[in-house]
């Protein structure tokens, strides 16, 4: 009994972990989504298709970040 | 050659670390007393006089201590209790990599997705909706920019759990926790007088600089408060942007005043926690 509920428990604190990123991955996926709905109307990769598309400075900022914490982790470290 | 290494390192440290550190204090502080400015035209104590009578700098201070507070506190007990309880259980691989995962989110993000789900349009108040319990949007409570900050206080404690899990679950092996407490099991105390007398004195001698610090840390937050506050009180940071960001050029200078005080207090009270660490040391 006591191992049933150390079990549950330990469940629930991992589906309390994933929750968020897979959340994210829906909301990123999602348009259209109105209150009151449980579920978007449109399901898809069209968000992500327009980030890619039209948001120019994408890579460069994704490069610029790895740049930063790359110099940043090394420096400390170092120091 | 190992002093001279050290030197280099001190050196740098000095020029990286504490340097710009100095510089921006000081010329905050110039800022403050109208030294610095298009704005400004000398020493003047007015923009002091002016942020202490409007009191919206202690209102802040008092509003951002509470919530720091809280959320350390909860995160630190949460922490502790996971830690005696499910501490073999979290060293399953798989487990112990799921308790990595929520610090590789960042605060922002984070903010986002408590604001997702417990805004009034949020996933909560769908689900709420469904079950029948609401019948509009504004019917559910205020969970997020609410008067008792839950949104941020949730937010923090999603963030700042999982570091302290994983720094107690590492100073429970370290120190040898397990054998202490069977020790002290085997001299005649129970399991309550072992949690209380040996283990959680142990895990907090080890650990609370770093707790102090993570309370300074929350203090200063920035983009969790900004996304999740209210308008008033503001959490620290986000008033000192809203005053150094704001069009009006003579209203800089009350927000340097608040950067100036809040720097002068986190400072003393980051020098107070390491001194006492020193002194403990010392003492042992």
């Amino acid at each position: 009994m006591k191992a049933n509920w150390k079990l549950f428990f330990l469940g629930a604190l991992v589906i309390l972990v994933i929750f968020p990123f897979a959340y994210l991955l829906l909301l990123s996926m999602a348009s259209e989504w109105r209150f009151p709905a449980l579920w978007p109307s449109y399901f898809g990769l069209r968000n992500w298709e327009q980030v890619v598309s039209s948001e120019t400075g994408l890579i460069s900022s994704f490069f610029v970040s790895t740049a930063i914490s790359t110099c940043v982790a090394t420096m400390a470290t170092l120091i | 050659m190992k002093s001279k290494a050290s030197n280099i390192g001190f050196i740098f440290f000095g020029l990286i670390g504490i340097l710009p550190f100095f510089a921006a204090f000081i010329y905050a502080l110039l800022y403050s007393f109208g030294m610095v400015g298009a704005a400004n035209s000398g020493f003047t104590t007015e923009f002091w006089v002016s942020i202490w009578q409007s009191g919206a700098f202690l209102r802040s201070l008092v509003y951002s201590t509470a919530v720091a507070g809280t959320s350390i506190i909860i995160s630190v007990s949460l922490a502790l209790w996971l830690t005696l309880k499910f501490r073999k259980e979290l060293e399953v691989p798989f487990l112990s990599f799921a308790m990595y995962l929520p610090l590789a989110i960042p605060g922002i993000v984070a903010a986002f997705f408590t604001f997702q789900l417990l805004a009034k349009a949020g996933f909560f108040s769908r689900i709420a909706y469904a079950f029948g319990w609401i019948t509009e949007a504004r019917q559910f409570p205020d969970l997020v920019n609410d008067p008792y900050a839950i949104g941020i206080i949730a937010t923090f404690i999603s963030i700042v759990t999982p570091f302290f899990l994983l720094l107690f679950l590492n100073v429970y092996k370290n120190e040898r926790v397990e054998e202490l407490a069977q020790l002290s099991q085997s001299l005649g105390a129970n399991k309550q007088q072992t949690v209380w007398r040996v283990s959680l004195p142990v895990l907090l001698n080890k650990t609370w600089t770093l707790i102090g610090l993570y309370f300074i840390f929350l203090l200063g937050a920035y983009e969790v408060p900004l996304i999740l506050g209210q308008e008033s009180p503001q959490m620290l940071s986000v008033l000192i942007i809203r005053e150094i960001k704001q069009y009006d050029l003579s209203r800089l200078s009350e927000g340097y005043v608040v950067a100036v005080i809040y720097t002068v207090i986190v400072t003393t009270a980051a020098v107070l926690l390491f001194s006492r660490k020193n002194d403990v040391r010392h003492e042992g």
